[in-house]
């Protein structure tokens, strides 16, 4: 896994153009710690920080295609690289390399963005056209890498620049770049529970959303779609049974083809039957044990590991896991959303922080993990709420009362004492009231309380309201296929891919890897959804796709959802970062922050014990400190903490400088964006 | 402090709202964003607790809890039964 970072700069004294850019990734030098390279050419710098996985000894980066015409900066893995080089090589192009980058290269100048659909992987790359001057910023289908980027000097920042950065942190190191807080962008986030696919929480800066490309030429950007989200497919016309078969195979498939790597490749094991999918298939495509790791937990509730204990003993897994404390969350919630740079409205990422600390210290670089599958084979109760909500006005209330029941037998307060109850409740979100979001209006009464967490009081939905009212077909989806359009692009990228899968995996080397995220597996989960079962038992046909090959108890067990202590932490803690929170003075330091309503929450979440603390207030003082602690480290708080301090002295292994070196060429334009941020 | 005071005030402390123009006893307080699942439920119970009556099942059929109004006519009607017994 990789860090890519650049500029296209009219403004910049070339002068400094090398410092610029080794300081940019050394701030991101945890995700690639092995190797690190930089291109220069007249206004533009990229370069890429390393970690070596495929082609150790001569995947270097900056890279260019034989002609020297086009220069890359890859950061990713693709998995069908083997096909794709046999394809390339039929057609004449002959590599230098065994690595995949070369391969994303190759398949670049032979067919320009065309290449784009035909990769499966995980990436996000800069190819640099030193023909032309064009600069190309791409990102995969399903959003796990990611690529910000800024086309305007933020504050005391020259216009005119082109920033781009695997990780927002980079663009300190750009002279006159400053963060700014977006309390528009926040009050979406909060409501939402991400950002959306294309914002960051920060003025000025955007990333590319999930499945699309961007175009850096004669001073203009461009942004443009490759891979639109298919949610829809034709239904598998065979039995079940046949269905079942093709399930098992088509993951089994992706599994293989995310094993391809030059280390020893490791598995997430949550418990869950995800990662014991995961871990079942990668046992038995590996010709050795597989090395499995766990978080375990003191506090019952959200510790799994009898179920971790039960999945690696039946599938003879080198089973190992760390046991995080409310301590050790308090203590890292800082460093994690440093690595996040997004406010979290959960805990749960960081212990994923700390587990990818210890899969590196026992010598792994590659791990898998079941992430995608509740989003692919409607796993989330989310999907069965949504379905009883619709079919809400066909039912008796008996069936209404069962319906209840069977979402959330986790949660006391759904329990049979309740049911009439809540029966009340579901009966005000059992018609649509806001246009297309019917799936998630009651989880997003929840995020409406965040939102009030800023000044502002406009409608913290009307940008998610426009990107679904604008998306071609969307409408034509029924409430479930929505509620997963929406998981696709909301949680899925902007929160557990990210916040809690790679920015913590990259932040001690990591590189993850999920096979349920595999475009075949993905249509042929849309092909089998609904059409063998009612939905009403949370992936069946997956559970009955290894029945046989996991023990029962994996196969009989409920979803529990991956959650670690929340506010209950800090208040038991008292971390000094507390501060932020029960300090006025640093209260009102926050841009656009509502200080009245903060208060009353930190207020009520100080004053009440843990039992009486509801969802919504957990995570709206989970949002709340991450947002304190994030305006600290970034948006020039009195002390910017690490973020202020490169990581080390960047040694760069390979420099490629064509400064002045091809006679007079045009002058980089200054740009003007269309579509840009803000 | 009466009834409808005692609703209002149970309902800003536990929803950290405030009634006021924009919020009033009118406006429906799942619309507006202020209940969910979990503070319904809390309410409900608060509501059982502070007027000692107890709700029914059917209590749910068809009385609709969904305004500071509503729920005080509701609390009220259901005092008023407990009197009756």
């Amino acid at each position: 896994m990789c860090g890519i970072a650049g500029f296209v700069s009219p403004s910049l004294d070339a002068g400094a153009t090398p410092e610029v850019i080794a300081s940019m990734l050394s701030l991101i030098r945890h995700r690639g710690p092995d190797e690190a390279g930089y291109y220069l050419d007249d206004g533009v710098a990229m370069g890429t920080v390393r970690l070596s996985v495929i082609d150790l000894a001569t995947g270097a980066q900056p890279m260019a295609d034989p002609s020297d015409r086009y220069w890359i900066c890859f950061n990713g893995e693709l998995y069908n690289h083997v096909e794709l080089r046999r394809e390339l090589r039929g057609l004449g192009r002959h590599f230098r390399t065994r690595s995949d980058t070369e391969v994303v290269l190759q398949a670049w100048a032979q067919w320009g963005a065309g290449a784009l659909p035909r990769f499966n992987g995980a990436f996000a790359f800069a190819i640099r056209d030193a023909v032309s001057g064009d600069l190309f910023l791409a990102r995969d289908r399903y959003g796990k890498r990611p690529v910000f980027y800024s086309d305007r000097g933020s504050g005391t920042g020259p216009d005119g620049d082109f920033l781009f950065a695997s990780e927002m942190k980079a663009f300190r190191a750009f002279p006159g770049f400053r963060f700014e807080l977006d309390p528009g962008e926040l009050a979406s986030a909060f409501a939402v529970w991400t950002p959306l696919p294309d914002r960051t929480p920060f003025r000025h800066i955007r990333q590319l959303p999930m499945g699309s490309f961007l175009t850096v030429r004669g001073g203009r950007v461009d942004l443009t779609t490759y891979a639109e989200l298919e949610i829809d497919a034709d239904p598998f016309t065979g039995s079940a049974r046949e269905a079942v078969a093709f399930v098992r195979d088509t993951l089994r498939e992706s599994v293989a083809m995310r094993l391809r790597s030059d280390v020893e490749v490791g598995v997430y094991l949550s418990g869950g039957l995800d990662s014991s999918i995961v871990t079942a298939l990668a046992t038995e495509l590996s010709p050795h044990a597989v090395r499995t790791f766990s978080v375990e937990f003191d506090e019952a509730a959200f510790d799994e590991s009898g179920s971790q204990h039960v999945v690696a003993s039946h599938l003879g897994s080198l089973h190992s896991s760390i046991a995080v404390r409310g301590a050790d969350i308090a203590a890292n919630f800082p460093s994690a959303v440093y690595h996040a740079e997004v406010p979290a409205f959960r805990t749960a990422f960081v212990p994923m922080y700390l587990l990818s600390r210890h899969v590196r210290d026992a010598g792994i670089k590659v791990i898998l993990s079941g992430e995608g599958a509740d989003e692919a084979f409607l796993g989330y109760s989310l999907f069965r709420e949504t379905l009883l909500r619709a079919a809400w006005h066909d039912l008796s209330d008996d069936e209404r009362m069962a319906g209840i029941g069977r979402l959330h037998p986790e949660l006391s307060h759904f329990g049979p004492a309740n049911r009439a109850r809540l029966k009340g409740l579901f009966e005000q979100f059992a018609v649509e009231r806001l246009p297309g979001l019917f799936s998630h209006e009651l989880r997003y009464q929840n995020g409406r309380f965040a939102a009030r967490l800023l000044k502002e009081r406009g409608d913290p939905f009307a940008d998610l309201l426009a990107l679904t009212a604008s998306t071609p077909g969307y409408a034509a989806l029924s409430p479930v296929q929505k509620a997963q359009w929406l998981e696709f692009k909301t949680l899925l990228p902007g929160y557990l891919l990210s916040t809690q899968g790679e920015r913590m995996s990259l932040a001690h080397g990591i590189e993850n890897r999920c096979p349920f995220l595999d475009p075949a597996v993905v249509r042929a989960a849309a092909s089998v959804n609904l059409r063998f079962d009612d939905g009403s038992e949370e992936k069946a046909i997956l559970k009955e796709a290894f029945r046989g090959e996991l023990p029962e108890s994996s196969l009989a067990r409920r979803k529990q959802p991956y959650r670690a202590p929340g506010a209950a932490v800090f208040k038991e803690h008292r971390p000094d970062y507390m501060e932020l929170l029960l300090s006025e003075t640093e209260l009102r330091k926050i841009d656009g922050l509502d200080p009245v309503f903060a208060r009353k929450l930190v207020a009520k979440i100080m004053a009440t014990p843990s039992e009486g603390i509801s969802t919504k207030e957990d995570q709206a003082f989970i949002y709340l400190l991450s947002t304190a602690v994030l305006h600290q480290q970034f948006a020039g708080g009195r002390d910017r903490g690490r973020a202020g301090h490169p990581e080390a002295e960047l040694k760069a292994d390979t420099i490629v400088d064509l400064r002045g070196s091809r006679g007079p060429r045009p002058a980089a334009h200054a740009l003007h964006g269309a579509g840009g941020p803000r | 402090m009466g009834r409808t005071q005692r609703l209002r005030t149970m309902i800003e402390e536990q929803f950290l709202v405030e009634f006021d123009e924009e919020l009033t006893d009118q406006s429906d307080l799942f619309k507006v964003g202020v209940i969910d699942s979990f503070g319904y439920v809390q309410l409900l119970g608060s509501i059982e607790e502070e007027f000692s009556i107890q709700l029914k099942d059917e209590d749910f059929l068809k009385d609709i809890l969904t305004s500071l109004e509503s729920i005080d006519a509701f609390v009220a009607k259901k005092i008023a039964e407990r009197g009756d017994r």
